[in-house]
């Protein structure tokens, strides 16, 4: 066993077991849309952009109570290692719908009735938990777009990887590990809002990592809040 | 968070008060105050408002807008003003005077702008003409504002407004949906001024700056 993904609770990449990798954002990235930011965490990039509130089409859709939400998440082609086929795919329709489902709770759809509000998210690179960048990325273009917004979303991974619980699991660790857990989080109300796994695991273990985990989405929440509250410097670019 | 520069930044779910408290941009939950929007927070004592750096426009009535006939479709004009539902301007409310629908029709072209009020929102929002201001834009040039801008491009009892119309001798209009037509030779000139406003609305003293960013606009431009 030469190749150990951990070696004296140091990382392939030289973080430590509750470090995550380097934060980057950038707000308003395209100027034709209501909002839009960036957010990339390590390799892994997501672009969200919004557009609306807006008419809904097809009308049989529009709710006289609230507003509705459209998420549309894609890996573009150049995003993974090998070629990926643009379009839809199984997993996209998938990511979509989990990732509707933590924005419909974020969103106060109350305050839009009749409308419909498009989330457009673009993964550029993936170096694992992409949907986790692409809740970030949302939430950042949702408040910028300056939707009513009960909290900023924050969301991170964790995992399991030769009996060892990490956070933040990237490149081999993703592919080679035991578990895989993303969770999307209320750092306010203390609330999950997403908890998705695979693989085994007992339930200390789970405890334990669901504190790690938090810890690590409290500390993207930070990052975001100071990233939009610098937002005089970007002003410039948006009207 | 600063409060040295004169405002406060909030992000959405900041705590503003321990106690439910009225206002705009805020909501309430467990008898506690949060913000809504990222924008700039004003308390006092009974209120706590947050105005947001930018919102989508949403209609009240008695508003004056500026927006764009799309379509005719008996017995109204589909206006599209900028906001998420569309507005309706009906034959009858077109004009004070009575006017056949084929003149109406000459004159109120699709692609026209019109400034108008809203009358009435029901299942639909109804606009009318008949107020005096109202009128059908010709000429002049278009410029886009976040409807949260408004007020400080109009400035206290119009000053704002006024010192821009007699400095650069243009007509301006402006819509509470954001939309605002200028009319003049310096139309460019007011255009800018227009960016850097809803760029600095926050920043005091801005009536001042402005009117020596105008100086030197007014000049470089001679």
């Amino acid at each position: 066993m030469e190749n150990k993904l951990i070696k004296d609770g140091v990382r392939l990449d030289g973080r430590k077991l509750d470090e995550l990798r380097e934060l980057k954002a950038e707000l308003n990235v395209s100027r034709s849309t209501e909002g839009s930011a960036m957010f990339s965490i390590g390799d892994t990039i997501a672009v969200a952009t919004v557009y609306g509130p807006m008419e809904v089409y097809p009308r049989f859709l529009e709710n006289s109570e609230k507003a509705v939400l459209e998420v549309n998440y894609t890996m573009l082609p150049f995003s993974t290692d090998d070629r990926n086929r643009p379009g839809f795919s199984r997993r996209s329709v998938e990511i979509s719908s989990v990732i509707k489902r933590v924005l419909e709770r974020a969103i106060i759809l109350e305050d839009l009735p009749k409308t419909k509000i498009i989330i457009n998210i673009d993964i550029l690179g993936a170096d694992a938990s992409t949907r986790c960048a692409a809740i970030n990325a949302a939430s950042m273009a949702l408040v910028l777009a300056g939707i009513p917004m009960r909290d900023m979303v924050s969301s991170c991974s964790a995992g399991k990887v030769e009996d060892t619980l990490i956070l933040d699991v990237a490149g081999k660790e993703d592919t080679e590990g035991d578990i895989d857990i993303p969770i999307a989080y209320f750092p306010l109300k203390d609330e999950i809002l997403l908890l998705q796994m695979d693989g085994i695991m007992t339930k200390e273990e789970l405890d334990k990592l669901m504190e790690m985990v938090k810890g690590g989405c409290k500390q993207i929440y930070d990052f975001q809040k100071e990233t939009l509250l610098n937002i005089e410097k970007d002003l410039g670019d948006n009207k | 968070m600063e409060d040295e520069k004169g405002y406060i930044i909030v992000t959405p779910g900041t705590l503003l008060a321990t106690s439910p408290k009225t206002g705009n941009g805020t909501y309430i939950s467990e008898n506690k105050t949060y913000s809504k929007y990222l924008g700039i927070l004003k308390k006092s004592e009974s209120h706590i408002n947050v105005l947001p750096f930018k919102y989508s426009y949403r209609p009240m009535v008695g508003d004056r807008i500026i927006g764009r006939i799309k379509d005719f479709n008996y017995p109204f004009f589909i206006v599209n003003m900028t906001s998420p539902a569309p507005s309706f301007l009906y034959l009858s409310d077109v004009s004070s005077r009575f006017m056949e629908q084929e003149e109406l029709m000459q004159q109120y072209k699709p692609g026209t702008w019109i400034y108008a009020e809203i009358a009435e929102i029901s299942d639909r929002i109804k606009l009318s003409m008949k107020m005096n201001e109202a009128k059908k834009l010709e000429g002049g040039r278009m410029a886009s504002v976040s409807p949260s801008k408004v007020p400080r491009i109009i400035g206290k009892n119009a000053s704002m407004i006024k010192m821009i119309q007699e400095k650069t001798k243009t007509h301006i209009l402006v819509g509470q949906n954001g939309v605002v037509w200028i009319k003049g030779d310096n139309a460019g000139i007011v255009v800018k001024v227009i960016e850097k406003i809803s760029r600095e609305a926050h920043i005091s003293g801005l009536t001042d700056r402005i009117s020596k960013y105008l100086e030197g606009e007014l000049k470089n431009g001679k």
